[in-house]
């Protein structure tokens, strides 16, 4: 693997990234301990949980964790496995309870984990063998809340949240703080499988304005994408930070609110900072698409579906959860403002439902080239096969005088964010 | 949905029988536009998201607020017109589907013109040259009008038999 990772770590010197790593198992096992269990992974909004009881199911990977709201509000982040025979307590996806009990030999435990009870405890177990503040269901080794966006991590080392989403904040609040209420989840995440590698996805997301007008063109005939070309991301902007990775369209009428009214744009200058705001004054539309590291991604866009009704702007949060080599699972969240009014929301669900998630007329075609892709790479000859990632350079430098952190790029038709995310992909990998 | 207790003829039963088919056939044949003509110019298509719960919190198991499909017969219609616009990539080449439609059950409503029509439906899904397929089990639950020019849906309801989706979009129709 030192040889293999060698080999790729030469290619992207040259810019080039060899298209086998969308399928290699061995490298899977790799990214599985150096990546997904040393990096903030996203599990959930605290909007799905929002009462004392409610539990959902989530997972880094193959771990599987109950996060619950208990008693006194608090969120855990506990794994779903029982600590006598290691059963996984909550078969649910979602539901609300008192405490979990295992259905094998009755073990009790509460929202927060505690063990509660133990059936025949006094008589089987020594008190020093079987303590109960010893033997509660294990908490993620690291917890931590932003924004009510929860993450785990699986490294008790790992730096704190704050500290690991760094300057990303500043693009991720445009997402999560335009209105003083932020974002609540609307209906639940749609789960579905796809033989694609988790990278593409995040390497589209990352920074692939470039594959809009070509990808999506069958959406401008359709409507849904409400704009009269695929190119407007192309003269946006494209900002780079180590581990993040943003897309800002060109401003116009249509890309400079995302299709938000007045009333919201109004609080979101109301919101969000001075520099923030600064970014608005520079031509480009909020941000749209981006990725943290290493498989978050969001997307804010208009989207039509309706011919007497003006495009609505839609909030997706996804997860590109890894199966294995070339194959993941995809989480997609619909958000909305959660104080909006109830028509407001239905129509920015209207625009998701066509645009993203499992019917979503986007989404279609973004899978569809990654599933061929992935295919592609899984052949002996192929795998070596060096792909160009050398878009923008030496054609773009950044921008002087961009009031956000990170480099920007007068481009969104661009490779920096890719570069990047592929350069903290291989150092992770090498650490 | 108000149902009467209205007598369901064999005459009755074969008619809805017959469009069910023929809407089938349809969308196996990928005449889309020809299917999209079987909606009611206010007709709804929706196929809630499915989540497990337990037992005993099984009536939460639909949010039926919440869809991968949620159309009107507009939106419908733009998912239509998309897949002739030749560059509907994840159905270039176009899914092989066949749809099942099976153990029908028919309960007349409080409107004359309307019938309740549920039915179990079973999709094979095949692409390419893999020899995989897909299998979508789903009950459905049509709201369905009598018109001037035949029958025709007002309302879908797909109730699907999964949670997380086996298939790797829903770039085809229920």
């Amino acid at each position: 693997m030192k040889l293999e990772l060698n080999r790729i770590a030469e290619g992207l010197e040259r810019n080039e990234i060899p298209l086998g790593v969308f399928a290699n198992p061995e490298l899977y096992e790799f990214e599985k301990r150096r990546i997904f269990a040393r990096n903030w992974c996203y599990l959930s909004h605290e909007s799905e949980i929002p009462k004392t009881g409610d539990f959902i199911q989530r997972y880094i990977l193959d771990d599987s964790f109950i996060v619950s709201r208990d008693e006194a509000g608090d969120v855990n982040v506990l794994l779903n496995a029982c600590r006598y025979r290691g059963l996984g307590l909550c078969k649910a996806e979602k539901g609300n309870t008192r405490n979990f009990k295992c259905p094998y030999h009755g073990w009790v435990y509460g929202l927060d984990g505690s063990l509660r009870d133990v059936p025949y405890k006094d008589e089987l177990f020594a008190t020093d063998s079987l303590r109960e503040t010893e033997w509660g269901l294990v908490p993620a080794p690291r917890v931590e809340i932003w924004n009510s966006m929860i993450f785990a991590n699986l490294d008790h080392n790992a730096p704190r949240l704050e500290t690991y989403l760094g300057d990303a904040r500043f693009y991720i609040e445009f997402y999560t703080n335009k209105t003083e209420e932020g974002l609540e989840v609307y209906g639940v995440p749609q789960r579905w499988v796809v033989d694609a590698d988790w990278k593409l996805a995040a390497d589209n997301f990352v920074g692939d304005g470039y594959h809009t007008f070509i990808t999506h063109s069958s959406t401008i005939t359709a409507g849904s994408l409400p704009a009269p070309g695929g190119e407007f991301l192309k003269d946006g902007v494209q900002v780079v930070l180590e581990n993040f990775g943003v897309g800002f369209a060109r401003q116009d009428s249509l890309f400079n609110s995302l299709a938000y009214p007045p009333s919201i744009m109004q609080q979101v200058r109301q919101n969000l900072s001075t520099s923030q705001l600064q970014i608005l004054d520079q031509g480009v539309s909020l941000p749209t698409h981006s990725t943290l590291f290493p498989n978050l991604s969001f997307l804010n866009a208009p989207g039509g579906y309706a011919a007497s009704a003006p495009p609505a702007p839609y909030m997706t949060f996804r997860v590109w959860r890894p199966l294995a080599a070339g194959k993941t699972e995809i989480w997609s969240w619909c958000l909305v403002e959660k104080n909006s009014t109830e028509e407001f929301k239905q129509a920015c669900y209207r625009a998701y439902v066509i645009s993203f998630g499992a019917s979503g007329t986007l989404e279609q075609d973004d899978a569809e080239n990654w599933m061929t892709i992935t295919k592609a790479a899984r052949g002996n000859f192929s795998a070596t096969l060096p792909l160009n990632y050398s878009m923008g350079l030496r054609k773009q430098k950044p921008m002087k005088n961009w009031p956000g952190p990170g480099d920007a790029y007068p481009m969104d038709f661009s490779e920096f964010a890719q570069r990047a995310f592929w350069r903290k992909w291989l150092a992770e990998l090498q650490r | 949905m108000p149902v009467s207790g209205r007598t369901i003829t064999l005459e009755l039963r074969q008619e809805i029988e017959d469009f069910l088919y023929l809407e089938a056939e349809l969308l196996d044949r990928c005449a889309f536009e020809q299917w999209l003509q079987l909606f009611t110019e206010d007709a709804s298509y929706r196929m809630p998201v499915r989540t497990t719960h337990e037992r005993r919190l099984q009536d939460r198991e639909f949010d039926e607020s919440f869809g991968h499909f949620d159309e009107t017969r507009e939106m419908l219609g733009m998912r239509v017109r998309r897949l002739s616009s030749r560059t509907a990539w994840a159905e270039d080449p176009p899914s092989r589907t066949r749809h099942f439609v099976t153990n029908l059950r028919i309960r007349a409503t409080t409107k004359s013109d309307e019938i309740l029509a549920t039915t179990n439906l079973l999709v094979y899904r095949n692409r390419g040259d893999s020899p995989q397929h897909d299998l979508l089990s789903a009950e459905r639950h049509d709201l369905l009008r009598r018109t001037e020019s035949g029958w025709k849906i007002s309302e879908r309801r797909i109730y699907l038999d999964q949670a997380t989706l086996g298939t790797l979009n829903l770039s085809i129709f229920l």
